[in-house]
């Protein structure tokens, strides 16, 4: 009986049943925002079906988990969302990533009803719901389909979902020119780049679903190779922030409401690592040059993206380039993970699951620290960090929570952010490669800088003596804490546990199409983490430091004290003087900023290639679309003649407005939507999207033109 | 699996005890070349002993508190990672990442500790240390990389035993990466003239600035073992592939202490020429100290290009 019951839980059945149920609940979600519009009662309705939309999906993973780790292998489910008959297919790589989307979901849609109070004036709580569960349902599906145009199709409606987001600030300036800059930016070097990729893929294989392309993939001409690896890099790199097209993120991410800032830097960008994996590892076969190019592009973005951090004194944007950074470890790793097993060295997969080891730890801390900063704007009302100070007397949860991550993050043992840094330093170093044990070196430098800057990031807020005014001197609320509650066990868990996730990822990376054959590289038991020679037991260093840690304080046996002000050597300030007796985040590190200043230099050139190449392409673009313009409005103007002449002899015709009436109405609250999008949005949004048009229709007409010839 | 236990009990008695022997020698040459008396040898081991009687006074949160714990059990955690007199003890793991980091851990409660109490000075010395190890970790990391190419071993125990039986003609390089190591451990170690963070006379001991009583003895500790841990890794790395093959033909027990003996003969003789060279110089400016930094690094850098390129 139980065995029965166990064999039909631990089925593909059960796991298309809960896929299904979830995809209903984010359309519920979607419908019942949209049908309240207002009102927190939309706002709360929304998280829980969100919520509970999430959990289903963390139900799947855990049953795959539980599959894995009793049977040695995971569910594969291949099956057809009902209704649009869009094909999905579950294998370990789409896992992790629904993993990602699926506890991201949960803690943002947790922290978000309360949150959202914030943004009490700008009202429409039912459209922000409606607006969020499209963007985590097109995140869902684009890891889940196994068709290509399906995949673009979802690629754009993240994009435009996650900018409508991102501007949700609107009266704001600098959200709109944030989110215009993300808007643009995303369409000219990752949609387009993408879309003609795909088209080519397409065009030549002459399918759209990916296990026939992947299996007529070797006919193509090795430059047609070239030029599609060129175009997925450019695509899926620029949406992921990557020097020199890391321009957009900064400004992006912490306009963004803090939910949201969670969800982009946590998940979003994640989906675009995903998408580099399936179109160049998994699709296109692993190539060496590729594996280069990622890594050194992600060596540079981890330097690049960590010493601007370091220099930030608002905690959103330190946070935004720290995502830059550390994406970059993700890319260095899976970068690392492609040359070696372009060699036929099998030390490659290893590189590939620190890599993803990386990315899921990346969304765990970086979504929990974007909350966290979401916390302190939510009471204190200011994200300078220069003006912060002492809210671990007020909130300390959310202090506790937030050490946690910067610990996390900076790669403290056993912390799960130390455990693929590690894993990335194991790769590189041990690769026999100079030029991968460089990269290796400056990780291991930057991983000292972000220690430096999270140092600075906790500190400053948290620690010394309240310097800022607020309104309601109190904890955040517990359904707030509770989002973030769940981040930081996870943080835990996975650093000391690694049991629980590294047997996933390490099934995950059978999608890589290499030339060697797959072979498990790591062997993970409750207590070691064995690969090679090399072994560690997160969870006795935690049992060892926890004994000692324990001895020495009953070594210095705790009396009972009252806080006493510091010693200010005699000199006797007053109240006043004393609230600045710290120092303040501006002059944290000064010295060492100017001995790199020849780091930053390069960072502002590089920055300005990224820009410069936006803006060529865009100026380019939109002339050809002004032309265009000009055309339509002839056009229009014939039109309206003919119109005129029809106008003047038509006679009138009555239609039965009982039936048409309803058909209005809906059309009518469709159109609403549409139109405030509209506003919200602004016409260049669609001058935007024209341009878009107009270019790839040219490059579609040069391909197939090129593709005619032979 | 016997000798692995009694290896973890002589390494956390060896840190605990010489680390506060070893500074107390430091300070007795020190003095002699100065021209001083100077304390007893056992004078810092009566400085802790006493402080620990004493009860402190707090002057920040609860991390005030926790902190110097936390540093105390990541240091004696450290040490069961190098090998003692050639047999690695019981441990968590032989990496010398998972090494580095955990000793890592020391600085980093160091630095919570200095930048969470308000006050300038704490905050200084904290900021301080941060930035020096900021232009330290890249050489670090370029010796880890040269080991690493030499031997393609990542465990300090199997690059200690491959560097025995490494081809010759990899010496030169072999010897650049000690040296690179050494300085590492000099400026890690805070030894003067790199004693930025802790500079009594100048910002009235930075972090440990508001410390007083238990709280201020346990966390001396852990910095003395932290120094002592990065001078017993040195050791080792030296022990294990030039003495240990010396004895190697003897009963198990005997050649184990006598390795035992010529590792910390080794630690000893390093402590005391460190001390010696302590003696002779002053602090630098935290500005020197980076560019000095800097400089290291881009020559190391052309060393780990020519090892790149040799071990090809």
């Amino acid at each position: 009986m139980v065995s029965v019951l166990w064999g039909s839980i631990l089925s593909d059945k059960m796991i298309v049943a809960l896929l299904n149920y979830s995809l209903i609940l984010f359309v519920i979600a979607i419908l019942a925002g949209l049908i309240l519009r207002e009102g927190k009662k939309a706002s709360y309705l929304g998280s829980i079906l969100t919520c509970t939309a999430s959990i289903l999906l963390l139900t799947i993973v855990f049953i795959e988990t539980i599959s894995l780790l009793t049977k040695g292998m995971i569910i594969t489910v291949s099956t057809a969302v009902p209704l649009i008959n869009m094909p999905i297919r579950i294998d370990g790589l789409s896992l992790v990533l629904i993993t990602v989307i699926a506890l991201l979901g949960l803690a943002s849609s947790l922290y978000t009803p309360r949150y959202m109070e914030y943004y009490e004036k700008l009202a429409r709580e039912g459209y922000f719901i409606a607006l969020f569960s499209t963007f985590i349902a097109s995140m869902l599906l684009i890891v889940l389909t196994s068709d290509i145009i399906w995949f673009i199709f979802m690629w754009e409606v993240m994009t435009f979902s996650s900018y409508l987001l991102i501007i949700w600030e609107y009266v704001e300036e600098y959200v709109m020119k944030a989110g215009w800059k993300y808007f643009v930016t995303m369409h000219f070097l990752s949609t387009l780049p993408l879309m003609i990729g795909i088209i080519a893929l397409w065009e030549t294989t002459g399918s759209t679903s990916m296990d026939v392309i992947s299996a007529r993939i070797s006919r193509l001409p090795t430059e047609l190779l070239a030029i599609l690896y060129t175009l997925f890099i450019i695509g899926f790199c620029s949406k992921a922030g990557v020097v020199p097209i890391h321009f957009w993120l900064p400004d992006a991410h912490p306009a963004a409401p803090s939910n949201v800032s969670a969800l982009l830097s946590g998940a979003m960008i994640k989906v675009s690592v995903y998408g580099l994996l399936r179109f160049c590892c998994h699709l296109l076969p692993v190539n060496m040059i590729v594996g280069y190019v990622v890594a050194f592009l992600g060596t540079l973005s981890l330097t690049i993206g960590t010493l601007y951090a370091l220099k930030q004194t608002d905690t959103k944007k330190l946070l935004a380039y720290h995502s830059v950074g550390q994406m970059g470890y993700i890319w260095l790793g899976l970068g690392a993970g492609m040359v070696l097993l372009s060699q036929g060295n099998t030390l490659g997969f290893l590189g590939i699951i620190a890599g993803l080891y990386h990315l899921i730890n990346h969304a765990a801390f970086k979504g929990l620290l974007f909350l966290s900063a979401g916390s302190i704007l939510y009471r204190a009302h200011t994200r300078d960090l220069n003006i912060l100070g002492g809210l671990n007397k007020i909130m300390p949860w959310t202090a506790l929570f937030t050490l946690i991550a910067a610990l996390s993050i900076s790669g403290v043992p056993p912390l799960n952010g130390f455990m693929s840094k590690w894993l990335i330093y194991e790769v590189t170093f041990s690769s026999a490669n100079g030029l991968l044990a460089f990269f290796g070196i400056m990780a291991l430098f930057i991983s000292a800088a972000t220690l430096a800057s999270f140092i600075k990031f906790y500190t400053a807020s948290f620690t010394g003596e309240l310097k800022v005014k607020m309104k309601e001197r109190a904890e955040v609320p517990g359904s707030m804490l509770a989002g973030m509650g769940i981040l930081a066990v996870v943080c835990i868990l996975w650093g000391v546990a690694p049991v629980v996730i590294l047997p996933l990822l390490n099934v995950a990376t059978q999608a890589i199409r290499a030339t060697i054959a797959w072979k498990s590289v790591i062997e993970v038991s409750a207590l070691w983490v064995n690969f090679q020679e090399t072994l560690f037991s997160p969870i006795i260093l935690l049992a060892f430091i926890a004994v000692v840690f324990s001895l020495s304080i009953l070594a210095i046996k705790p009396h009972r004290y009252t806080i006493v002000r510091s010693w200010d050597t005699g000199v006797g300030i007053d109240e006043y003087e004393y609230r600045d007796y710290k120092l303040i985040a501006k002059h944290y590190y000064i010295a060492f900023e100017e001995a790199i200043h020849s780091l930053y230099y390069l960072g502002e050139k590089l920055c300005r290639v990224g820009y410069g190449l936006l803006y060529n392409i865009i100026k380019v673009l939109l002339g050809a679309n002004m032309g265009l313009a000009r055309a339509c409005t002839k056009l229009c103007r014939v039109v309206r003649d003919i119109g005129a002449t029809v106008d003047r002899k038509a006679c009138e015709v009555y239609l039965d407005e009982m039936i048409i009436s309803p058909l209005v109405s809906i059309l009518n609250a469709l159109s609403r939507f549409l139109g405030w999008t509209v506003l919200r949005t602004d016409i260049n949004t669609f001058l935007v999207y024209s341009a878009l048009y107009v270019a790839i229709m040219t490059l579609i007409a040069i391909l197939f033109m090129g593709l005619m010839k032979p | 699996m016997i000798m692995r236990l009694v290896s973890l009990c002589v390494a956390l008695v060896i840190a605990l005890v010489f680390s506060l022997i070893f500074d107390g020698i430091g300070r007795k040459i020190k003095a002699r070349i100065q021209q001083r008396m100077g304390p007893p040898i056992l004078q810092t081991m009566y400085d802790v002993s006493k402080l620990l009687k004493t009860p402190y006074i707090v002057s920040g949160g609860l991390m005030f508190i926790l902190a110097p714990c936390l540093a105390f059990a990541s240091a004696l955690a450290s040490i069961t990672m190098v090998p003692v007199g050639g047999i690695t003890p019981i441990s968590f793991s032989f990496d010398i990442f998972v090494f580095l980091y955990v000793i890592a851990m020391v600085s980093l409660s160091l630095m919570l500790a200095g930048f969470s109490v308000q006050n300038t000075y704490a905050n200084i010395g904290a900021n301080r240390e941060m930035m020096l190890i900021l232009s330290t970790e890249p050489i670090l990391g370029v010796a880890l990389a040269m080991f690493a190419l030499l031997t393609k071993r990542l465990s300090i125990e199997g690059i200690a035993y491959t560097i025995g039986v490494i081809d010759y003609r990899f010496l030169p390089l072999l010897l650049v990466a000690y040296i690179i190591l050494v300085y590492t451990v000099y400026v890690e170690g805070g030894f003067i003239p790199f004693d930025l963070a802790e500079a009594e006379t100048e910002i009235l001991e930075g972090p440990l600035c508001e410390y007083s009583g238990r709280l201020l003895a346990l966390f001396k500790w852990a910095l003395l073992i932290k120094r002592f841990t990065l001078i017993w890794l040195f050791a080792s790395l030296i022990t294990i592939p030039f003495v240990a093959p010396v004895f190697s033909g003897i009963n198990t027990v005997i050649s184990y202490i006598l390795v035992l003996t010529s590792q910390l003969l080794i630690s000893l003789a390093l402590y005391c020429s460190i001390a010696a060279n302590e003696a002779f110089t002053a602090r630098y400016k935290i500005d020197w100290a980076i560019s000095l930094n800097k400089r290291v690094f881009l020559i190391s850098i052309i060393f780990l290009a020519m090892t790149a390129m040799f071990t090809l």
